[in-house]
């Protein structure tokens, strides 16, 4: 099991409140405006095709508050998927636009609009080679190359595909707790120097119910008190073309430090479906760093 | 000229001076420490702001001011808001030297037009503590109610309209509606 953890100390100053900064998914809240925000995302794959974690992902992410409704970041993938070495895999820009926020003293309910478009140059369909060895009868052995083909059934704009896709989000927080739910639809393109194969899907419907709560401390007297968020997030995709679909679990931990560092580590697996996928389960580290009040005038 | 100095002085005798010694804001929509703090950060980097006194239970702002400074609510108000949140609830700590005040009238008071609302006609002097209700400034579900206060257009635009053409004040002129 290969863990890139980053021990880069961050400042995080999200505009969101903390039991909200889902680790799976985004929230309708934003980041404060004018601010930037850099993060860096591990993700390790329990792979199909050997049934280990076999393969790591590493995501680097910029992000930019442009003002207080929209918020801007560029995703950068890198994998060592099916090779030896860490490859750079493609780029993605998502944007997200707050359009509706009801707040009131320890709670609010927010609703956001979201695109994103991915540009990645990985295979769809992966043919790799194994060496099999098989008597021959007489005392020998013959040698054969198998084929496994891995196909990618899972429309992932996080660095498996590039595609487009959109959505709805809403947040719900009261006190402690902060619910969300997302709605939206992702659209397949071709892979930068390979075509989207006939027998993958194309489109897919996705959906996503997520829950934070804020676990400790149980009262705020500090800006430094450790505090402790858990999640608890739903994650499914239905295909539009195909019979595909999976519905996926990630619950999460998430600590904040000095009310400055946010770290994240999860786990997501699937709890059903019938879609042949990469890897089925990934565990997740998460660091992340913004700077406040980068372009503000005073 | 003679009329021009009379006009200056019954101006002057209408202003009086009236100091803000400091503002307490309370923000909606946060509950953590980290969404606080970015407030409070966002607060602190106003130029006419010296400290902020952060209560991240309730989710309120106390915040003294430089000396001699500029001090501007509607900044502050945006700054909250720029951050994410809104402000819930503002309220100034005023120094008042004998400003007498009418209910659902416009007073000037230095460079800044008030508009009491809510208030028994009296003379304010000394420390006082005033609570806006401009829009942005209280929860949306209390301007709400707040309109039964006035039937001038002011306190829905937040600067002076045909209503307050009475008090001779420039049409666009910000006005803040307060109560006590």
């Amino acid at each position: 099991m290969k863990f890139i953890l980053s021990v880069i100390l961050v400042i995080s100053f999200s505009g969101a409140g903390a039991q909200e900064l889902y680790v799976f998914t985004e929230p309708a809240s934003n980041m404060a405006a004018k601010s930037i925000g850099v993060r860096l995302v591990s993700r390790v794959f329990k792979m199909e095709h050997d049934n280990k974690f076999s393969s790591y992902r590493l995501e680097p992410e910029f992000m930019i508050g442009v003002n207080r409704n929209l918020m801007v970041h560029v995703n950068v993938y890198a994998s060592d998927m099916f090779q030896t070495n860490l490859k750079f895999e493609g780029t993605a820009l998502y944007a997200k636009y707050r359009f509706l926020s009801r707040d009131d003293i320890h709670s609010h309910f927010r609703m956001a609009v979201y695109g994103k478009i991915a540009v990645i140059d990985n295979p769809t369909v992966l043919t790799t080679t194994e060496k099999h060895e098989e008597p021959d009868g007489s005392g020998g052995v013959i040698i054969h190359d198998l084929l496994h083909t891995t196909v990618n059934n899972e429309i992932d704009l996080d660095g498996s595909n590039s595609g487009l896709s959109t959505g709805v989000i809403a947040t719900k927080l009261v006190n402690k707790l902060a619910v969300s739910a997302s709605a939206g639809y992702s659209y397949r393109l071709d892979n930068l120097r390979n075509k989207r194969e006939v027998i993958v899907p194309w489109h897919a419907a996705n959906y996503s119910l997520s829950a934070g709560y804020l676990l400790f401390p149980k009262e705020y007297t500090s800006y430094k008190q450790t505090n402790i968020n858990l999640y608890a997030e739903f994650l499914g995709t239905n295909a539009l073309d195909k019979k595909n679909y999976f519905l996926d679990i990630a619950p999460a931990i998430q600590f904040i430090i000095n009310s400055i560092a946010r770290i994240d580590i999860g786990y997501r697996t699937q709890l059903y479906g019938n879609t042949a996928r990469m890897a089925n389960s990934a565990f997740l580290v998460r660091v992340e760093y913004n700077f406040l009040n980068v372009f503000s005038k005073k | 000229m003679k009329n021009l100095i009379l006009i200056m002085l019954v101006l002057f005798s209408f202003t009086s001076v009236a100091q803000v010694k400091t503002v307490s804001i309370q923000a909606s929509g946060l509950t953590c420490s980290m969404c606080s703090n970015a407030i409070n950060k966002a607060i602190k980097s106003l130029d006419f702001v010296d400290k902020v006194d952060a209560n991240i239970k309730n989710s309120s702002f106390d915040v003294s001011f430089k000396p001699g400074s500029n001090i501007d609510f509607d900044k502050l108000k945006k700054k909250v808001e720029d951050a994410g949140f809104f402000v819930a609830r503002f309220t100034a700590s005023v120094n008042f030297d004998k400003v007498a005040i009418v209910n659902d009238d416009h007073v000037v008071i230095g460079n800044t037009v008030f508009h009491f609302l809510n208030v028994k006609d009296q003379t304010l002097n000394g420390d006082k503590t005033i609570r806006l209700l401009d829009k942005g400034f209280v929860t949306a579900k209390e301007y709400k109610k707040n309109i039964i206060y006035t039937k001038m257009e002011c306190y829905k635009t937040g600067v002076a309209g045909a209503c307050c053409a009475k008090d001779n004040l420039p049409a666009g002129k910000r006005i803040f509606h307060v109560t006590i």
